[in-house]
Protein backbone atom coordinates (compact mmCIF):
# COMPACT_ATOMS: atom_id res chain seq x y z
CA UNK A 1 0.00 0.00 0.00
CA UNK A 2 1.39 3.37 -1.03
CA UNK A 3 1.05 5.82 1.87
CA UNK A 4 2.90 8.81 0.48
CA UNK A 5 3.52 9.83 -3.08
CA UNK A 6 5.09 13.00 -4.38
CA UNK A 7 5.57 13.85 -8.02
CA UNK A 8 7.72 16.64 -9.45
CA UNK A 9 7.62 18.32 -6.06
CA UNK A 10 9.47 21.63 -5.98
CA UNK A 11 9.98 24.42 -3.52
CA UNK A 12 11.91 27.63 -4.08
CA UNK A 13 13.26 29.98 -1.45
CA UNK A 14 14.59 33.29 -2.70
CA UNK A 15 14.78 31.99 -6.27
CA UNK A 16 16.81 28.94 -5.24
CA UNK A 17 15.47 25.40 -5.23
CA UNK A 18 15.23 23.91 -1.75
CA UNK A 19 13.52 20.87 -3.26
CA UNK A 20 13.59 20.19 -6.98
CA UNK A 21 11.20 17.86 -8.79
CA UNK A 22 11.27 15.27 -6.04
CA UNK A 23 9.47 12.02 -6.79
CA UNK A 24 9.12 9.69 -3.86
CA UNK A 25 6.80 6.85 -3.06
CA UNK A 26 6.66 5.37 0.43
CA UNK A 27 5.03 2.02 1.06
CA UNK A 28 3.44 0.88 4.28
CA UNK A 29 5.36 -1.34 6.66
CA UNK A 30 8.77 0.17 6.03
CA UNK A 31 11.16 2.57 7.69
CA UNK A 32 12.77 4.97 5.23
CA UNK A 33 15.84 7.05 5.85
CA UNK A 34 15.91 10.44 4.17
CA UNK A 35 19.58 11.30 4.24
CA UNK A 36 21.63 14.21 3.05
CA UNK A 37 23.92 16.97 4.27
CA UNK A 38 22.73 20.20 5.86
CA UNK A 39 20.65 22.30 3.49
CA UNK A 40 19.97 19.43 1.12
CA UNK A 41 16.19 19.85 1.39
CA UNK A 42 15.22 17.09 3.85
CA UNK A 43 13.33 19.35 6.26
CA UNK A 44 11.67 21.33 3.46
CA UNK A 45 10.42 18.14 1.85
CA UNK A 46 9.02 16.90 5.15
CA UNK A 47 7.42 20.24 5.93
CA UNK A 48 5.66 20.24 2.57
CA UNK A 49 4.23 16.78 3.28
CA UNK A 50 3.21 17.96 6.76
CA UNK A 51 1.39 20.96 5.26
CA UNK A 52 3.62 23.61 6.83
CA UNK A 53 5.07 24.66 3.46
CA UNK A 54 3.17 25.00 0.21
CA UNK A 55 4.98 23.63 -2.85
CA UNK A 56 5.56 25.83 -5.89
CA UNK A 57 5.05 22.86 -8.20
CA UNK A 58 4.20 19.23 -8.02
CA UNK A 59 1.77 17.04 -6.15
CA UNK A 60 1.67 15.32 -2.78
CA UNK A 61 -0.83 12.62 -1.93
CA UNK A 62 -1.23 10.84 1.37
CA UNK A 63 -3.30 7.66 1.06
CA UNK A 64 -4.32 8.96 -2.39
CA UNK A 65 -5.71 12.16 -0.84
CA UNK A 66 -4.15 15.43 -2.07
CA UNK A 67 -2.17 17.02 0.77
CA UNK A 68 -4.17 19.56 2.74
CA UNK A 69 -6.11 19.95 5.95
CA UNK A 70 -7.60 16.45 5.67
CA UNK A 71 -4.25 14.67 5.28
CA UNK A 72 -2.87 16.30 8.44
CA UNK A 73 -4.91 13.70 10.34
CA UNK A 74 -2.70 10.99 8.88
CA UNK A 75 0.66 12.72 9.02
CA UNK A 76 2.61 12.80 12.30
CA UNK A 77 5.49 15.18 11.80
CA UNK A 78 8.22 15.91 14.29
CA UNK A 79 10.29 18.90 13.32
CA UNK A 80 13.90 19.25 14.34
CA UNK A 81 13.04 22.43 16.25
CA UNK A 82 11.28 22.53 19.62
CA UNK A 83 7.72 23.51 18.70
CA UNK A 84 5.50 23.14 21.73
CA UNK A 85 3.90 26.13 23.42
CA UNK A 86 6.01 27.19 26.38
CA UNK A 87 3.02 27.79 28.65
CA UNK A 88 1.94 24.13 28.46
CA UNK A 89 2.91 21.34 30.81
CA UNK A 90 3.89 17.95 29.40
CA UNK A 91 0.42 16.69 30.37
CA UNK A 92 -1.22 19.57 28.49
CA UNK A 93 0.86 18.79 25.38
CA UNK A 94 -0.65 15.29 25.54
CA UNK A 95 -4.09 16.81 26.03
CA UNK A 96 -3.59 19.02 22.98
CA UNK A 97 -2.59 16.05 20.81
CA UNK A 98 -5.48 14.04 22.23
CA UNK A 99 -7.91 16.82 21.30
CA UNK A 100 -6.79 17.10 17.68
CA UNK A 101 -5.45 13.70 16.67
CA UNK A 102 -6.03 9.98 17.05
CA UNK A 103 -3.75 9.75 20.07
CA UNK A 104 -2.74 7.07 22.57
CA UNK A 105 -2.54 8.92 25.88
CA UNK A 106 -1.40 5.85 27.81
CA UNK A 107 1.46 5.25 25.43
CA UNK A 108 2.39 8.93 25.69
CA UNK A 109 2.52 8.69 29.47
CA UNK A 110 4.55 5.48 29.26
CA UNK A 111 7.04 7.00 26.80
CA UNK A 112 7.32 10.18 28.84
CA UNK A 113 8.00 8.14 31.98
CA UNK A 114 10.56 6.01 30.12
CA UNK A 115 12.37 9.18 29.13
CA UNK A 116 12.19 10.57 32.66
CA UNK A 117 9.80 13.37 31.82
CA UNK A 118 7.41 14.41 34.56
CA UNK A 119 3.90 15.22 33.42
CA UNK A 120 3.68 18.44 35.40
CA UNK A 121 6.87 19.93 34.00
CA UNK A 122 6.38 23.08 31.96
CA UNK A 123 7.63 23.03 28.37
CA UNK A 124 9.38 26.35 28.90
CA UNK A 125 11.44 24.84 31.71
CA UNK A 126 12.71 21.84 29.73
CA UNK A 127 16.32 21.48 28.68
CA UNK A 128 16.92 20.96 24.94
CA UNK A 129 17.45 17.24 25.51
CA UNK A 130 14.19 16.90 27.45
CA UNK A 131 12.31 18.90 24.82
CA UNK A 132 13.70 16.56 22.14
CA UNK A 133 12.43 13.56 24.09
CA UNK A 134 9.02 15.17 24.49
CA UNK A 135 8.75 15.70 20.73
CA UNK A 136 9.38 12.03 20.11
CA UNK A 137 6.97 10.91 22.84
CA UNK A 138 4.15 13.10 21.49
CA UNK A 139 4.72 12.22 17.83
CA UNK A 140 5.14 8.48 18.33
CA UNK A 141 1.99 8.30 20.48
CA UNK A 142 -0.15 9.37 17.55
CA UNK A 143 -1.93 6.74 15.50
CA UNK A 144 -0.96 8.01 12.07
CA UNK A 145 -0.32 6.58 8.62
CA UNK A 146 2.97 8.33 8.13
CA UNK A 147 5.50 9.35 10.75
CA UNK A 148 8.11 11.86 9.70
CA UNK A 149 10.90 12.40 12.18
CA UNK A 150 13.36 15.13 11.39
CA UNK A 151 16.57 14.41 13.30
CA UNK A 152 14.86 12.46 16.12
CA UNK A 153 18.13 11.76 17.92
CA UNK A 154 19.38 15.33 18.01
CA UNK A 155 20.26 16.29 21.57
CA UNK A 156 19.32 12.87 22.92
CA UNK A 157 21.63 11.02 25.31
CA UNK A 158 22.76 7.43 24.66
CA UNK A 159 20.28 5.83 27.07
CA UNK A 160 17.25 7.68 25.73
CA UNK A 161 18.32 6.92 22.15
CA UNK A 162 17.50 3.29 22.74
CA UNK A 163 14.06 4.15 24.10
CA UNK A 164 13.42 6.28 21.03
CA UNK A 165 14.63 3.72 18.53
CA UNK A 166 12.54 1.04 20.26
CA UNK A 167 9.47 3.28 20.18
CA UNK A 168 9.99 3.89 16.45
CA UNK A 169 10.25 0.18 15.69
CA UNK A 170 7.26 -0.61 17.92
CA UNK A 171 5.11 1.88 16.09
CA UNK A 172 5.69 0.38 12.66
CA UNK A 173 2.98 -1.91 11.27
CA UNK A 174 1.60 -2.96 7.89
CA UNK A 175 -0.59 0.15 7.69
CA UNK A 176 1.93 2.88 8.33
CA UNK A 177 5.29 4.11 7.20
CA UNK A 178 8.11 5.91 8.97
CA UNK A 179 10.40 8.45 7.32
CA UNK A 180 13.45 9.50 9.31
CA UNK A 181 16.07 12.07 8.55
CA UNK A 182 19.22 11.86 10.60
CA UNK A 183 22.85 12.75 10.60
CA UNK A 184 23.55 9.79 12.86
CA UNK A 185 23.46 7.32 9.98
CA UNK A 186 25.52 4.68 11.75
CA UNK A 187 23.08 4.69 14.69
CA UNK A 188 20.00 4.47 12.48
CA UNK A 189 21.46 2.16 9.85
CA UNK A 190 20.18 -1.05 11.39
CA UNK A 191 16.55 -0.01 11.52
CA UNK A 192 16.22 1.46 8.00
CA UNK A 193 14.52 -0.61 5.29
CA UNK A 194 15.21 1.83 2.48
CA UNK A 195 17.30 4.91 2.06
CA UNK A 196 16.66 8.00 -0.02
CA UNK A 197 19.58 10.36 -0.56
CA UNK A 198 18.84 13.98 -1.30
CA UNK A 199 21.38 16.46 -2.60
CA UNK A 200 20.74 20.11 -3.41
CA UNK A 201 17.01 19.45 -3.31
CA UNK A 202 17.06 16.54 -5.76
CA UNK A 203 16.64 12.86 -4.98
CA UNK A 204 19.92 11.36 -6.17
CA UNK A 205 19.82 7.82 -4.84
CA UNK A 206 17.29 5.35 -3.60
CA UNK A 207 17.62 1.69 -2.72
CA UNK A 208 16.64 -0.92 -0.16
CA UNK A 209 19.06 -1.27 2.73
CA UNK A 210 19.27 -5.00 2.05
CA UNK A 211 20.31 -4.42 -1.57
CA UNK A 212 23.00 -2.03 -0.44
CA UNK A 213 24.40 -4.59 1.95
CA UNK A 214 23.92 -7.77 -0.13
CA UNK A 215 24.31 -6.70 -3.77
CA UNK A 216 26.49 -3.66 -3.43
CA UNK A 217 28.38 -5.13 -0.45
CA UNK A 218 28.44 -1.74 1.21
CA UNK A 219 27.13 -0.12 4.32
CA UNK A 220 24.74 2.83 4.20
CA UNK A 221 27.51 5.01 5.60
CA UNK A 222 29.76 4.02 2.69
CA UNK A 223 27.06 4.76 0.12
CA UNK A 224 26.41 8.09 1.80
CA UNK A 225 30.09 8.99 1.65
CA UNK A 226 30.27 7.89 -1.98
CA UNK A 227 27.29 9.96 -3.09
CA UNK A 228 28.28 13.03 -1.17
CA UNK A 229 31.97 12.61 -2.05
CA UNK A 230 33.28 12.55 1.48
CA UNK A 231 36.83 11.24 1.52
CA UNK B 1 -13.27 25.37 16.43
CA UNK B 2 -14.15 25.22 20.15
CA UNK B 3 -11.02 23.18 20.86
CA UNK B 4 -8.87 25.74 19.06
CA UNK B 5 -10.57 28.49 21.05
CA UNK B 6 -9.94 26.61 24.29
CA UNK B 7 -6.19 26.61 23.68
CA UNK B 8 -6.19 30.19 22.46
CA UNK B 9 -7.91 31.31 25.68
CA UNK B 10 -5.53 29.24 27.84
CA UNK B 11 -2.63 30.86 26.10
CA UNK B 12 -3.88 34.38 26.75
CA UNK B 13 -5.18 33.73 30.25
CA UNK B 14 -2.09 34.69 32.20
CA UNK B 15 -1.72 38.11 30.59
CA UNK B 16 -5.48 38.72 30.84
CA UNK B 17 -5.32 38.11 34.59
CA UNK B 18 -2.38 40.48 34.89
CA UNK B 19 -4.25 43.22 32.99
CA UNK B 20 -7.33 42.67 35.17
CA UNK B 21 -5.20 43.11 38.28
CA UNK B 22 -3.69 46.32 36.86
CA UNK B 23 -7.18 47.61 35.98
CA UNK B 24 -8.42 46.89 39.50
CA UNK B 25 -5.45 48.79 40.93
CA UNK B 26 -6.06 51.79 38.65
CA UNK B 27 -9.76 51.75 39.49
CA UNK B 28 -8.81 51.85 43.16
CA UNK B 29 -6.66 54.92 42.49
CA UNK B 30 -9.49 56.58 40.56
CA UNK B 31 -11.97 56.02 43.39
CA UNK B 32 -9.41 57.25 45.91
CA UNK B 33 -9.02 60.42 43.82
CA UNK B 34 -12.78 60.95 43.73
CA UNK B 35 -13.05 60.63 47.49
CA UNK B 36 -10.13 62.97 48.10
CA UNK B 37 -11.54 65.59 45.67
CA UNK B 38 -9.74 68.82 44.81
CA UNK B 39 -6.66 68.39 42.56
CA UNK B 40 -7.04 64.61 42.82
CA UNK B 41 -10.11 64.82 40.58
CA UNK B 42 -7.94 65.65 37.57
CA UNK B 43 -5.74 62.63 38.32
CA UNK B 44 -8.82 60.41 38.46
CA UNK B 45 -10.06 61.82 35.17
CA UNK B 46 -6.71 61.28 33.42
CA UNK B 47 -6.42 57.75 34.84
CA UNK B 48 -9.91 56.92 33.56
CA UNK B 49 -9.00 58.04 30.04
CA UNK B 50 -5.65 56.20 30.18
CA UNK B 51 -7.31 53.01 31.40
CA UNK B 52 -9.86 53.09 28.56
CA UNK B 53 -7.16 53.67 25.92
CA UNK B 54 -4.89 51.09 27.56
CA UNK B 55 -7.55 48.39 27.54
CA UNK B 56 -8.32 48.86 23.84
CA UNK B 57 -4.62 48.87 22.94
CA UNK B 58 -3.97 45.80 25.08
CA UNK B 59 -6.61 43.77 23.23
CA UNK B 60 -5.18 44.82 19.87
CA UNK B 61 -1.58 44.02 20.87
CA UNK B 62 -2.53 40.76 22.58
CA UNK B 63 -4.27 39.55 19.42
CA UNK B 64 -1.37 40.64 17.22
CA UNK B 65 1.21 39.09 19.58
CA UNK B 66 -0.31 35.60 19.64
CA UNK B 67 -0.92 35.50 15.89
CA UNK B 68 2.54 36.87 15.07
CA UNK B 69 4.17 34.21 17.26
CA UNK B 70 2.17 31.45 15.56
CA UNK B 71 3.25 32.59 12.12
CA UNK B 72 6.85 33.47 12.84
CA UNK B 73 8.07 31.17 15.59
CA UNK B 74 8.36 27.41 15.80
CA UNK B 75 5.54 27.17 18.36
CA UNK B 76 3.22 27.84 15.46
CA UNK B 77 3.94 24.36 14.11
CA UNK B 78 1.91 22.94 16.96
CA UNK B 79 -1.16 24.80 15.75
CA UNK B 80 -0.63 24.50 12.01
CA UNK B 81 0.05 20.76 12.13
CA UNK B 82 -3.47 20.15 13.43
CA UNK B 83 -6.09 19.20 10.85
CA UNK B 84 -7.74 22.62 10.86
CA UNK B 85 -8.14 24.88 7.86
CA UNK B 86 -6.80 28.43 7.77
CA UNK B 87 -10.39 29.67 8.09
CA UNK B 88 -10.87 27.74 11.32
CA UNK B 89 -7.56 28.86 12.76
CA UNK B 90 -8.16 32.52 11.93
CA UNK B 91 -11.82 32.18 12.97
CA UNK B 92 -10.94 30.78 16.39
CA UNK B 93 -8.38 33.52 17.00
CA UNK B 94 -10.82 36.19 15.84
CA UNK B 95 -13.62 34.88 18.05
CA UNK B 96 -11.37 34.79 21.11
CA UNK B 97 -10.24 38.36 20.37
CA UNK B 98 -13.88 39.40 20.01
CA UNK B 99 -14.85 37.75 23.31
CA UNK B 100 -11.82 39.31 24.98
CA UNK B 101 -12.86 42.70 23.61
CA UNK B 102 -16.46 42.36 24.80
CA UNK B 103 -15.28 41.11 28.21
CA UNK B 104 -12.94 44.03 28.75
CA UNK B 105 -15.41 46.59 27.40
CA UNK B 106 -18.01 45.30 29.89
CA UNK B 107 -15.53 45.64 32.74
CA UNK B 108 -14.51 49.06 31.53
CA UNK B 109 -18.14 50.23 31.28
CA UNK B 110 -18.81 48.84 34.78
CA UNK B 111 -15.87 50.81 36.15
CA UNK B 112 -16.98 53.94 34.29
CA UNK B 113 -20.51 53.62 35.74
CA UNK B 114 -19.12 53.09 39.25
CA UNK B 115 -16.91 56.16 38.82
CA UNK B 116 -19.77 58.24 37.40
CA UNK B 117 -22.22 57.47 40.18
CA UNK B 118 -19.53 57.78 42.84
CA UNK B 119 -18.61 61.18 41.47
CA UNK B 120 -22.28 62.18 41.28
CA UNK B 121 -22.99 61.21 44.88
CA UNK B 122 -19.87 62.84 46.20
CA UNK B 123 -19.66 65.97 44.13
CA UNK B 124 -23.06 67.04 42.80
CA UNK B 125 -23.90 69.16 45.84
CA UNK B 126 -20.34 70.35 46.41
CA UNK B 127 -20.39 73.22 43.93
CA UNK B 128 -22.39 74.95 41.20
CA UNK B 129 -19.79 73.88 38.59
CA UNK B 130 -20.20 70.24 39.51
CA UNK B 131 -23.99 70.52 39.17
CA UNK B 132 -23.59 72.18 35.75
CA UNK B 133 -21.17 69.51 34.60
CA UNK B 134 -23.57 66.76 35.69
CA UNK B 135 -26.43 68.44 33.81
CA UNK B 136 -24.27 68.75 30.68
CA UNK B 137 -23.34 65.07 30.83
CA UNK B 138 -26.94 63.91 31.31
CA UNK B 139 -28.02 66.16 28.42
CA UNK B 140 -25.33 64.67 26.19
CA UNK B 141 -26.58 61.21 27.14
CA UNK B 142 -30.11 62.25 26.13
CA UNK B 143 -28.85 63.23 22.67
CA UNK B 144 -26.45 60.36 22.05
CA UNK B 145 -28.31 57.54 23.73
CA UNK B 146 -32.02 58.33 24.01
CA UNK B 147 -32.96 54.67 24.57
CA UNK B 148 -31.47 51.34 25.66
CA UNK B 149 -31.54 50.24 22.02
CA UNK B 150 -29.39 53.22 21.08
CA UNK B 151 -26.93 52.44 23.87
CA UNK B 152 -26.67 48.88 22.60
CA UNK B 153 -26.18 49.97 18.98
CA UNK B 154 -23.53 52.52 19.90
CA UNK B 155 -21.68 49.96 22.03
CA UNK B 156 -21.90 47.37 19.25
CA UNK B 157 -20.51 49.79 16.67
CA UNK B 158 -17.62 50.77 18.94
CA UNK B 159 -16.76 47.10 19.54
CA UNK B 160 -17.06 46.27 15.83
CA UNK B 161 -14.90 49.22 14.87
CA UNK B 162 -12.10 48.06 17.15
CA UNK B 163 -12.61 44.44 16.14
CA UNK B 164 -12.26 45.45 12.48
CA UNK B 165 -8.91 47.05 13.43
CA UNK B 166 -7.82 43.75 15.01
CA UNK B 167 -8.84 41.84 11.87
CA UNK B 168 -7.06 44.44 9.74
CA UNK B 169 -3.87 43.80 11.72
CA UNK B 170 -4.41 40.05 11.25
CA UNK B 171 -4.64 40.56 7.50
CA UNK B 172 -1.54 42.79 7.47
CA UNK B 173 0.51 40.13 9.30
CA UNK B 174 -0.83 37.40 7.00
CA UNK B 175 0.00 39.42 3.87
CA UNK B 176 3.56 40.00 5.11
CA UNK B 177 4.04 36.31 5.81
CA UNK B 178 2.58 35.41 2.40
CA UNK B 179 4.55 37.81 0.26
CA UNK B 180 7.77 38.27 2.25
CA UNK B 181 7.98 35.18 4.41
CA UNK B 182 11.67 35.28 5.26
CA UNK B 183 12.17 38.99 5.71
CA UNK B 184 13.78 40.48 8.76
CA UNK B 185 11.81 43.27 10.39
CA UNK B 186 8.63 41.66 9.08
CA UNK B 187 6.71 43.47 11.82
CA UNK B 188 7.71 46.76 10.19
CA UNK B 189 6.37 45.60 6.82
CA UNK B 190 3.20 44.40 8.55
CA UNK B 191 2.85 47.84 10.10
CA UNK B 192 3.25 49.34 6.60
CA UNK B 193 0.51 47.09 5.24
CA UNK B 194 -1.69 47.98 8.21
CA UNK B 195 -1.26 51.73 7.70
CA UNK B 196 -1.90 51.37 3.96
CA UNK B 197 -5.11 49.36 4.48
CA UNK B 198 -6.25 51.66 7.28
CA UNK B 199 -5.69 54.80 5.20
CA UNK B 200 -7.44 53.29 2.19
CA UNK B 201 -10.46 52.37 4.30
CA UNK B 202 -10.69 55.85 5.80
CA UNK B 203 -11.27 57.18 2.29
CA UNK B 204 -13.73 54.37 1.61
CA UNK B 205 -15.61 55.16 4.83
CA UNK B 206 -15.91 58.80 3.78
CA UNK B 207 -17.12 57.74 0.35
CA UNK B 208 -19.76 55.43 1.83
CA UNK B 209 -21.20 57.95 4.28
CA UNK B 210 -21.17 60.63 1.55
CA UNK B 211 -23.40 58.39 -0.56
CA UNK B 212 -25.88 58.38 2.31
CA UNK B 213 -25.97 62.21 2.44
CA UNK B 214 -23.42 62.94 5.17
CA UNK B 215 -22.40 66.32 3.75
CA UNK B 216 -26.01 67.53 3.47
CA UNK B 217 -26.82 66.35 6.99
CA UNK B 218 -23.80 68.13 8.42
CA UNK B 219 -24.65 71.35 6.51
CA UNK B 220 -28.19 71.26 7.88
CA UNK B 221 -26.87 70.81 11.40
CA UNK B 222 -24.37 73.64 10.98
CA UNK B 223 -27.14 75.95 9.73
CA UNK B 224 -29.16 75.42 12.89
CA UNK B 225 -28.48 78.66 14.75
CA UNK B 226 -29.50 77.63 18.25
CA UNK B 227 -29.93 74.02 19.29
CA UNK B 228 -32.88 73.49 21.58
CA UNK B 229 -34.32 70.39 23.20
CA UNK B 230 -36.70 70.08 20.25
CA UNK B 231 -33.69 69.46 17.99
CA UNK B 232 -32.42 66.51 20.05
CA UNK B 233 -34.43 63.82 18.21
CA UNK B 234 -33.19 65.18 14.84
CA UNK B 235 -29.56 65.23 15.95
CA UNK B 236 -29.90 61.79 17.51
CA UNK B 237 -31.55 60.53 14.30
CA UNK B 238 -28.64 61.78 12.18
CA UNK B 239 -26.02 60.32 14.52
CA UNK B 240 -27.69 56.92 14.63
CA UNK B 241 -28.23 56.86 10.89
CA UNK B 242 -24.45 56.85 10.45
CA UNK B 243 -23.86 54.61 13.44
CA UNK B 244 -26.14 52.03 11.78
CA UNK B 245 -24.40 52.42 8.41
CA UNK B 246 -20.98 51.99 10.01
CA UNK B 247 -22.15 48.91 11.90
CA UNK B 248 -22.90 47.29 8.54
CA UNK B 249 -19.66 48.63 6.99
CA UNK B 250 -17.47 47.35 9.87
CA UNK B 251 -19.18 43.96 9.72
CA UNK B 252 -18.40 43.81 6.00
CA UNK B 253 -14.75 44.74 6.60
CA UNK B 254 -14.41 42.09 9.30
CA UNK B 255 -15.87 39.43 6.99
CA UNK B 256 -13.57 40.43 4.10
CA UNK B 257 -10.44 40.52 6.29
CA UNK B 258 -11.37 37.14 7.72
CA UNK B 259 -11.98 35.52 4.34
CA UNK B 260 -8.76 36.82 2.76
CA UNK B 261 -6.63 35.91 5.82
CA UNK B 262 -8.21 32.45 6.06
CA UNK B 263 -7.62 31.74 2.38
CA UNK B 264 -4.01 32.92 2.48
CA UNK B 265 -3.28 30.80 5.55
CA UNK B 266 -4.90 27.76 3.91
CA UNK B 267 -3.33 28.09 0.48
CA UNK B 268 -0.24 30.25 0.48
CA UNK B 269 1.55 30.67 3.77
CA UNK B 270 4.76 28.83 4.65
CA UNK B 271 4.95 28.50 8.41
Amino acid sequence: MVVLKTSKLSKLFGGKYAVKEADIMLEAGKIYGLLGPNGSGKSTLMKMVAGLFHPQNGKITVLDIPAGTETKKYVAFMSTEQFFYGYMTIRQVGGFYNDFFDFDMKKYERLAKGMELEMDMKVSSLSSGMAAKLKVAATMSRNASIYMLDEPLNGIDLIAREVIITSIIEQLNENNVILISSHLINVMENILDEIILIKNGSIVFRDAAENIRMKRQKSIVEIYKEVFSIA
Amino acid sequence: MLKLMKYEIRRRLQIILIVLAVMAFIEGLILFGLYRGGPWLLTSFILTILMAIGVYLFILFDSIRTYYIDLNRNEGYMLFLTPNSGYRIIGSKALVSFLELVFFVLILVSFLLINFFTAKNLLINSSMEAKEMYDAITQAFQIFTPSVGHIFLLSLTTVLQWFSIIMMATLAITLTKTILSNTRLSWLISLGFFIAIYTGLQFLDMGIISIFGFINDMSNLANTAVITENDFPTISGIIFKYVTIMTVVYSAYISIFYLISGRLVSKRINI
